[in-house]
């Protein structure tokens, strides 16, 4: 898509096209594009999973899958979606529009940004691969618990290695990142005037270096338990199989807000847009991110109330899970005071991103309840839980990853999306989403287990309107497909700054952005 | 107009006592049947009711803004955009929110970890994939299995009523009993739950946790494993059955002699025609699950038994691999778990069915002198070892 | 190609460390 832009160039350097070019490029466009693309290969199969567990989950009884293969599905599309999709989509993001935002040429290392991308579909292949390994892929749930993560066969060990790569693939990526908005903003810039987007990436890039080095951890201490007679998770051997839940979620809880913190940042840049008003309480926002971000390290084993945690241990969790919840409010709050009294309008972007504010606090009222220990023991390893992270990610993540791309599709391709089109894929996600995961609080509630392809006939109605559902929010995804390819091709011109609320640097720049931008630094006041 | 809002108010009454009025679409927690699933469920509403409160007021707000504060309605932008005052406001007004739920919560988490006092302590044992009970008051011991017939899931016979949910031999505890519970695992993690009675707890092989509950009426309540543990983690359901004080009592001794005469039977010697039978039905509950009804297993992940080197070698080796199980691999050992007859009973029948025709056959005492030679070799963790794991935390 | 005098280098380096020093740590721990 960067052709035609090309051409506005007056280097001569002689880039290589074809594979080559995507296969050796250090531009942070093209690596963004090819992050993007990445993202959204991995979430259709990982949907495609879902739709087979959505299918045998119709109704009671085995019809299509069996227990171990649907154990292998619910696994592999949470892998997927986590590490394979959500991820790589906000480092895609990170790519394009932080050093637009913050006028910089590039990112600080970028070969080493190149290297970041390319290990992401080696891991992709691994993964998918496993599924037709001898035994099949992993069953043990994204969460990996020994011992029953020391039963499985070779694709256990592939999925290890998988697993590490994609962490390198993240921690070199988020150094980068991270370098990049530390070392290189233009003169100016200082760091209370850079876009919210940019301060919820550079935090963001600190949690992936504090925690995917201690999922590393983790892993190696899973395959060395496999493979080479150690017992980090064995009792008989005298270790812990809890232990392995400590350190997993001391990464997981983290992990949760890493994939959650450039969604607000893309929110927190669309609703100023579209509502022609700044974003209310800047600093307020600032320091709400941090401190939801210092937070995420003291709450992990509210994961774990029902491993047999003392007293003070289930207290000390649940009272600091539940303060999470209050920088979260004050997010939500100042995003609804960002609305009030502006001048909105509601194009595809803003539609997403006011769905997100409303669905995403659904989400997060169900992680109160959850935070309430009592009431987790009744819900813990239930379909609230599933409900629950479904609202969080799906309407939380998933549905900002569309926004952003509908809002900055026309400065990367320099023309207008098919307004219509995206109207379209907004409301049938929406509806369809809600249908699936509502039903879900109620299942958990009734005393529906997670992770089992057959249930009692109780939960029978909820599970086939949660069917339902999930095959419309599924099928609308290629409603965005077409839309994305459409603008690729052709579409009405965007202008320069293409939204008329729309503040910020990459908004100085002609659409599409030509291949090389900022390379003399602009001037902020 | 008016009857809406009546019939309205009902539901929500009824959402929000123990006694749903719809049936079929479940849309709180399960009528509890103990005083801690008592309290949850009303702390739950609690928490319902607040969230529910700053739901209204705050995307009452925002709707109330979609409308009023569009461009196309010719609104004009205004351009505050920040005021400390308002930020300490929405601050320090949820935090006060949050304390007020905190305590009353912080009172049932010591509740429910309080197990001093029990009337009665059973040891629960989560296996791949089934239940233990051992209730060390009255030395009664079973295993419980799903009951649920392949064909209903399979799909070729109609489902029953607690599909799923019932098993051979349920927990029996006499009601308004406090019941302390040891719980542990022989080789993955589990976790039980019965929801009805408000007690949860994960099953840690090589640890023992504890937990309780004291159920208030007689009754049936059913719950699951809720932790992943593998291929059956759905089919492992438990059935605790609340009884009066009399009927628990003439339970246990029925249990205590259905046991003698269990282990009478280890001292007999039986027909290969006996054996194969009774074989085919310990084989049923505990074989096929990974080995298939066909003996055929699951190519790459259990092996076959019908034309394997085992069934089809000498019979010493065959008890051994049922004894003992096969160390780094799923196949658990079952000295622990099955009694001298039910071994000798299964290799006979694994020997003779299928494509197996060895025509030979093993007795209970033949097994209980493999067990004596080996005792000192086996090192799978069987529930006595569980017994002398560390104390509860 | 001038390099530019933009501390880069040092930032990436700590960085680095610390991931490095994590993934060590948690190895350790679970020797304990």
């Amino acid at each position: 898509m960067s052709d035609a832009a090309h051409a506005h160039d007056d280097h001569s350097h002689g880039h290589p096209t074809g594979i080559m070019r995507w296969l050796t490029t250090t531009n942070h466009k093209d690596i963004g594009t090819m992050y993007l693309w990445f993202a959204l290969i991995m979430l259709f199969s990982a949907g495609a999973m879902a739709l087979l567990i959505r299918a045998e989950l119709f109704q009671p009884g085995l019809q299509i899958t069996n227990p171990d293969f649907f154990n292998q599905l619910t696994t592999m599309h949470g892998l997927i979606m986590v590490f394979g999709a959500l991820m790589p989509a906000f480092t895609g993001f990170a790519n394009w529009q932080v050093p637009l935002m913050i006028g910089a040429p590039d990112m600080a290392f970028p070969r080493m940004n190149n290297w970041s991308f390319w290990l992401l579909p080696v891991a992709g292949l691994m993964l998918i691969s496993s599924f037709f390994l001898p035994g099949g892929a992993v069953a043990g749930g994204w969460t990996m618990y020994p011992p029953l993560f020391i039963q499985g066969g070779i694709s256990y060990d592939l999925t290890i290695l998988a697993v590490h790569i994609l962490g390198l693939s993240s921690i070199m990526g988020s150094i980068n990142i991270a370098t990049t908005i530390l070392n290189m903003r233009a003169p100016g810039l200082t760091m209370m005037k850079m876009p919210l987007f940019v301060w919820t990436w550079l935090i963001t890039a600190y949690l992936l270096i504090a925690t995917m080095p201690v999922l590393a951890g983790a892993v190696t201490m899973l395959l060395t338990d496999r493979n080479f007679g150690t017992h980090f998770f064995n009792a008989a051997g005298g270790g812990d199989p809890v232990m392995f839940q400590h350190i997993f979620w001391f990464f997981g809880h983290p992990e949760v807000y890493i994939l959650i913190l450039p969604a607000f940042g893309i929110v927190s840049s669309i609703i100023p847009t579209f509502a022609r008003k700044p974003l209310f309480g800047y600093a307020s926002m600032v320091y709400a991110t941090a401190s939801i971000a210092i937070l995420s390290f003291i709450v992990w084993a509210h994961h774990m109330f029902t491993t047999g945690m003392p007293v003070t241990g289930q207290l000390f969790f649940m009272f600091s899970t539940m303060l999470i919840a209050v920088p979260t409010g004050v997010k939500v709050f100042n995003w609804v005071a960002t609305m009030w009294k502006g001048s909105m309008t509601f194009e595809t972007p803003m539609l997403f991103s006011i769905a997100f504010v409303c669905l995403f606090t659904i989400g997060g009222f169900s992680g109160l309840v959850l935070a309430v220990a009592p009431v987790d023991i009744q819900v813990h390893d239930t379909y609230y839980v599933v409900a629950h992270f479904h609202y969080v990610l799906v309407s939380g993540s998933l549905f900002t990853i569309f926004a952003g791309i509908y809002y900055w599709l026309p400065k990367w391709t320099g023309h207008m999306y098919d307004e219509k089109l995206g109207k379209l894929h907004f409301w049938l996600s929406v509806i369809g989403m809600n249908i699936v995961f509502f039903p879900m609080h109620f299942l958990g509630l009734a005393g529906m287990p997670r992770r089992i392809p057959d249930y009692a006939l109780q939960f029978t109605e909820f599970n086939q309107i949660a069917t339902v559902g999930a095959f419309i929010f599924g099928f609308s995804q290629l409603i965005f497909l077409a839309v994305v390819l459409k603008a690729i091709r052709g579409g009405a011109k965007a202008t320069d700054r293409v939204w008329e609320g729309a503040e910020g640097l990459e908004w100085t720049l002609p659409s599409p952005a030509p291949y090389h931008t900022f390379e003399t630094a602009p001037v902020v006041k | 107009m008016k009857k809406m809002w009546q019939r309205a108010g009902m539901m929500g009454a009824a959402l929000m006592t123990s006694r749903s009025a719809l049936a079929e679409y479940a849309y709180n927690l399960q009528v509890p049947a103990s005083q801690v699933a008592q309290d949850v469920f009303q702390l739950h509403n609690l928490i319902m009711l607040v969230c529910l409160g700053i739901f209204v007021v705050v995307f009452g707000a925002m709707f109330y803004s979609l409308i009023k504060h569009r461009k196309s309605v010719g609104h004009q932008a205004a351009h505050f955009h920040e005021n400390t005052t308002v930020e300490i406001i929405w601050t320090v007004i949820p935090f006060v929110i949050l304390v007020g739920m905190a305590y009353p919560a912080a009172k049932v988490v010591i509740d429910m970890k309080d197990t001093s006092n029990p009337d009665l302590t059973v040891k629960i044992t989560g296996y791949q994939w089934k239940w233990g009970y051992d209730y060390l008051n009255d030395g009664v011991s079973f295993y419980s299995n799903l009951s649920t017939p392949h064909e209903q899931i399979q799909g070729t016979a109609k489902k029953g009523e607690n599909y799923l949910l019932e098993v051979d031999e349920p927990m029996v505890v006499p009601v308004g009993k406090r019941v302390r519970m040891l719980i542990t695992a022989n080789d993955v993690i589990h976790a039980w739950w019965v929801p009805a009675l408000g007690a949860k707890q994960d099953a840690i092989p090589g640890f023992i946790r504890d937990s309780w509950f004291k159920a208030d009426k007689i009754g049936t309540y059913r719950g699951q494993c809720v932790e992943l543990c593998g291929k059956d983690h759905g089919f492992m359901p438990i059935v605790v059955e609340v009884v009066s004080e009399e009927d628990y009592a003439a339970w246990v001794a029925k249990k205590k002699s259905t046991a003698a005469v269990a282990s009478a039977d280890n001292t007999k010697t039986f027909e290969l025609t006996d054996l194969v039978a009774r074989g085919e039905q310990v084989y049923q509950a505990n074989c096929a699950a990974c080995h298939q009804a066909d003996g055929m297993g699951l190519a790459g992940v259990f092996p076959a038994i019908s034309g394997s080197k085992v069934a089809n070698g000498p019979i010493g080796d065959h008890i051994a691999v049922v004894l003992n199980g096969v160390p780094g691999t799923a196949m658990t050992a079952f000295a622990g778990m099955l009694s001298d007859a039910d071994v000798a009973a299964v290799v006979t029948y694994q020997r003779n069915a299928w494509n197996n025709k060895m025509g030979d056959l093993a007795q209970p005492a033949e097994i209980a002198a493999v067990r004596g030679g080996a005792a000192a070799e086996a090192a799978a963790p069987a529930p006595a070892a569980a017994a002398a794991a560390p104390a509860a935390q | 190609m001038t390099e530019k005098r933009t501390g880069k280098y040092r930032t990436s380096i700590i960085l680095a460390a610390l991931a490095i020093g994590l993934f060590l740590f948690t190895l350790y721990s679970g020797l304990k």
